[in-house]
């Protein structure tokens, strides 16, 4: 059965930060949720284990645990071991990294041991990514990190999709010849994506006595990307206009919408 | 907006039938750009 299609750059249920991430690497990327979700050290069998997760096939995804953890949880700690880091590749190891090595000695082996492999059936290359892959990303994760690998060997792509109801929360994936992304495998039921869910409403009431004339407004507003707090917060703005009887809108109430020119 | 996002203000609103429409839209356009009105009389 071949995998259906799905458009990374419309998973826009992400949080902007997760999704400049993808959106900057979306050829060679593999991402993650960090924060609750996120611990390299573990592999991607604790995330199988989850209810209502899906096993992936040995043909699909192929782990090596981390034989020394507190090895693989101090160098990541510090950045090193294996590539773990926005952006960051084996050329551009931070210092402390290439120290730790030399310091040890023995270390070499570790970014091998701490990488686990994924095997694209649909392109027949695989990736290797360090310590397992993460655990479950929950809903709604608020930062991401990617890093790009061994060179020439990270074709998968593999995304958390931070949908609010958390129905798919993880997938791997892989850009083919023509730039698509291809679904290898995810946990969870597979879905269309899903815009934001962005909550607006307005609230009017006529006043009272000597108010009659006067328009009490509320609005409100929640939005899963730009969150609230003002009104033009991150990637969103709002503004609110008013039309008697039928004719031109104008803007109503203070000057706290932008951009002015859209407001007629 | 206030923290929980709720932003309230008060127009003179002219006789008639006014409708108050408020838009929501994101600067790079790749959200669908959301909308909601209220009506007043008067």
């Amino acid at each position: 059965m071949h995998p259906p299609t799905v458009k990374l750059l419309a998973a826009t249920q992400c949080r902007q930060p997760y999704l400049d991430d993808v959106a900057q690497r979306s050829d060679q990327t593999v991402a993650f949720c960090e924060g609750q979700g996120f611990e390299p050290w573990r592999s991607v069998t604790a995330l199988a284990s989850r209810p209502g997760a899906k096993s992936p096939s040995p043909a699909e995804n192929v782990q090596r645990r981390c034989p020394l953890p507190a090895i693989c949880r101090a160098a990541y700690r510090i950045g090193g071991c294996a590539v773990v880091g926005r952006h960051a590749d084996v050329g551009r190891w931070p210092v402390g990294a290439i120290v730790l090595m030399a310091t040890i000695g023995l270390v070499w082996w570790v970014p091998f041991a701490c990488t686990s492999t994924t095997f694209c059936p649909h392109s027949g290359r695989r990736s290797y990514e360090p310590f397992g892959r993460a655990r479950f990303p929950p809903p709604g994760c608020t930062a991401a990190r990617s890093f790009v690998g061994w060179p020439g060997l990270t074709p998968c792509l593999a995304f958390g999709d931070c949908n609010r109801d958390g129905s798919r929360a993880w997938a791997v994936s892989d850009d083919d010849v023509y730039q698509d992304v291809q679904l290898l495998h995810s946990f969870g039921p597979g879905h269309a994506p899903k815009p934001p869910v962005t909550d607006l409403a307005v609230a009017a009431q006529t006043g009272t006595g000597k108010n009659k004339g006067t328009a009490f407004l509320t609005v409100t507003r929640t939005s899963p990307v730009s969150g609230s707090g003002t009104n033009s917060v991150g990637v969103h703005y709002w503004w609110i206009t008013a039309s008697t009887n039928g004719g031109q809108r104008r803007s109503s109430g203070a000057a706290r919408w932008t951009p002015p020119a859209r407001t007629a | 907006m206030d923290a929980s996002g709720t932003y309230s203000l008060k127009y003179e609103f002219p006789r008639g039938t006014t409708m108050f429409m408020v838009r929501c839209q994101d600067f790079e356009g790749s959200y669908p750009p959301g909308y909601a009105t209220a009506t007043l009389s008067r």
